[in-house]
């Protein structure tokens, strides 16, 4: 336990420094993006005196060098607050709150059918290699895998929205709306868990232990689900965590597509009107995420796999 | 000459046709190769050439996959397109080929501190939801399709970065490695003629199964409107124009989409059976 211990303590000893380098190039990038945020503060088109500017870019904190600026942004995300939108001139924070759940809804919701319905797609093509059900499954993710998700959610948009009428096609309004959106968002991630799961089962069942299982006798079901799809599965779950953020990115697009108002589709409203203070905040959520996660896959899979802990590298 | 390439490329294409998915990848993209390259011929009409008289047509023999909100020939957009899909593709994964594979080379040769700077930065742009960070790119850098095919390469290459460390770390200690440092060649002939070479068959299997990541990663920008600009035929800008008429005229949208779905399948394909031939360990 005490090399788990070391090990996850060397893994979040390694994520704090990723993120503190993703806020410095986070706000380089922001600073040279194009646009003067002062002109979205001030009504258009209207006429204002230098003072004004001035006293409003005191307001903002846009008077400051540059690097108090940055340790002013950064000593206020890390108390959660992220400053007023540009354009609402509402708090951050606020706008962040209201989007969070929907966006997590939706992203879990798809990444559990996906690993429910991926797990046993792969180890059913694993246990018919090479024959019909085995073809059937690889070309069918293989399609899933090579369909973009934009797309897909068009053509189900037109399928079940305009033709049958069945489902809601834009918002989240009742628990209908969210049937279109999931399954855009499950169907390519399915294709990919039920082909890493194949890989891992074919890999396994072809290890020693497993033969000795079968030389021993024991029931194929017993050999089959105790012994390779426990060993299997562990990459697997780590591609559960590795995959959140991934799902996050397409959940951006899926999400402005079906109007769905979680963090998607704010980050892509805010992109276009240059509310810098949103855009920051939500990639910088994002990268904190993604860091918690990658983090976590890689605790879980020591964990699971001793072989792991022990290994001296890092990858 | 030409009789030993022919007989070597018939050596590499031998073992794709065998393998029954990859034959289907193969013949795929051979179909996309030529649709780019018989365009002009192919295409009834030129990509920009709007019919105001008839606007969102259905299919037809004249227009096989209808027409678009501006006249515009469906299926010779489409065709063109595949030039941009191709092209696009190519050149992101090229990029992200001369960047991670670089620093790969490096990372691996060199290991220590130069090792784990490489491996710092490529964990965090690993990190990413590559659509993010190039959306963050390209709000930087600004719309277009160069700017979009720089901003997913910028985040991609990380892939390449990873094997080809992975690789080059198991290759270092090898005697003819170690050969070549004891007969006094220098760092950067080892990495070039002897390290390299030996990680060219995994770098041809990660580049054909990064072209399809590319090609929907730069079609979902496009689609985004941060892509392609009018009236350039990019397939995802494509899906994007059909979006406001979707029910009443579906083929707008659809048909760019097949496309896109049926040219990535042809690269996962072929990429799948490229693995099992030059590095059936890899995992991707």
């Amino acid at each position: 336990m005490s090399a788990l211990l070391r090990y996850t303590v060397k893994k979040i000893l390694i994520g704090i420094p990723v993120i503190f380098l993703v806020t410095i190039i986070l706000f380089s990038i922001m600073q040279l993006m194009p646009g003067d945020p002062i002109d979205l503060l001030l009504p258009p088109g209207s006429r204002v005196s230098e003072e004004k500017i001035q006293e409003i870019k005191r307001t903002w904190g846009l008077d400051k060098p540059l690097i108090i600026q940055y340790f002013y942004w950064v000593s206020h995300i890390l108390r959660g607050d992220f400053g007023y939108s540009f354009v609402t001139k509402l708090p951050v924070s606020n706008l962040l709150y209201a989007r969070i759940p929907y966006t997590l809804q939706l992203m879990l919701t798809s990444q559990a059918l996906a690993f429910l319905i991926g797990i046993p797609l792969g180890v059913a093509a694993a246990l018919r290699r090479g024959r019909f059900t085995d073809s059937l499954i690889m070309v069918g993710t293989a399609v899933l895998w090579s369909t973009p998700g934009y797309w897909l959610g068009l053509m189900l948009m037109l399928a079940f929205g305009f033709y049958l009428r069945v489902l809601p096609i834009s918002g989240a309004f009742s628990p209908a709306s969210m049937v279109l959106p999931v399954a855009t968002l499950t169907l390519p991630y399915l294709g990919m868990v039920a082909r890493l799961m194949r890989t891992e089962m074919l890999e396994v069942l072809g290890e020693d232990y497993i033969r000795t299982a079968w030389a021993k006798g024991l029931p194929s079901r017993r050999v089959v689900l105790r012994h390779a799809l426990r060993n299997a599965l562990i990459p697997v779950t780590v591609l559960f965590f590795l995959n959140l953020p991934w799902m996050l990115g397409g959940a951006v697009v899926v999400e402005i597509i079906f109007a769905w108002p979680g963090m998607g589709t704010l980050l892509y409203n805010s992109i276009v009107m240059q509310d810098y203070p949103v855009v920051m905040a939500i990639i910088f959520i994002i990268a904190v995420l993604t860091v918690i996660c990658n983090t976590l896959g890689d605790v879980v899979s020591a964990f699971l796999d001793p072989r792991i802990r022990l290994e001296k590298g890092e990858y | 000459m030409s009789m030993d390439a022919l007989a070597r490329l018939r050596e590499w294409i031998e073992p794709i046709l065998q393998n029954k998915y990859s034959r289907v990848g193969f013949f795929i993209i051979l179909f996309i190769v030529a649709l780019a390259i018989g365009a002009p011929v192919i295409a009834p009409k030129h990509y920009a050439e709007v019919d105001p008289q008839n606007r969102l047509q259905p299919p037809s023999l004249q227009h096989l996959f209808g027409t678009d909100e501006l006249g515009r020939d469906v299926f010779s957009r489409v065709v063109y397109g595949a030039r941009i899909a191709l092209w696009v593709g190519m050149l992101v994964v090229f990029i992200e080929a001369a960047i991670g594979v670089t620093l790969g080379v490096l990372a691996g040769y060199y290991g220590g501190k130069v090792d784990k700077v490489i491996s710092a930065v490529t964990d965090m742009v690993w990190a990413f939801p590559p659509l993010v960070l190039a959306l963050g790119v390209v709000t930087l850098i600004g719309p277009g399709l160069v700017n979009v095919v720089t901003a997913v390469a910028i985040v991609s290459w990380p892939t390449f970065t990873r094997i080809v460390r992975a690789k080059v770390q198991s290759l270092v200690n090898r005697e003819f490695v170690l050969a070549a440092r004891a007969i006094g060649e220098s760092d950067l002939n080892i990495m070039l003629r002897y390290l390299l070479p030996n990680v060219i068959p995994t770098i041809i299997v990660i580049a054909a199964l990064s072209i399809p990541s590319a090609i929907l990663s730069t079609t979902a920008l496009s689609f985004l409107g941060f892509g392609a600009q009018p009236p350039t035929p990019d397939w995802g800008a494509m899906v994007s124009n059909g979006m406001p008429q979707l029910p009443r005229a579906p083929w707008v949208s659809s048909f760019p989409g097949i496309f896109i779905v049926i040219t990535c399948l042809g690269f996962n394909l072929l990429g799948d059976g490229l693995r099992d031939i030059l590095d059936p360990k890899l995992k991707v």
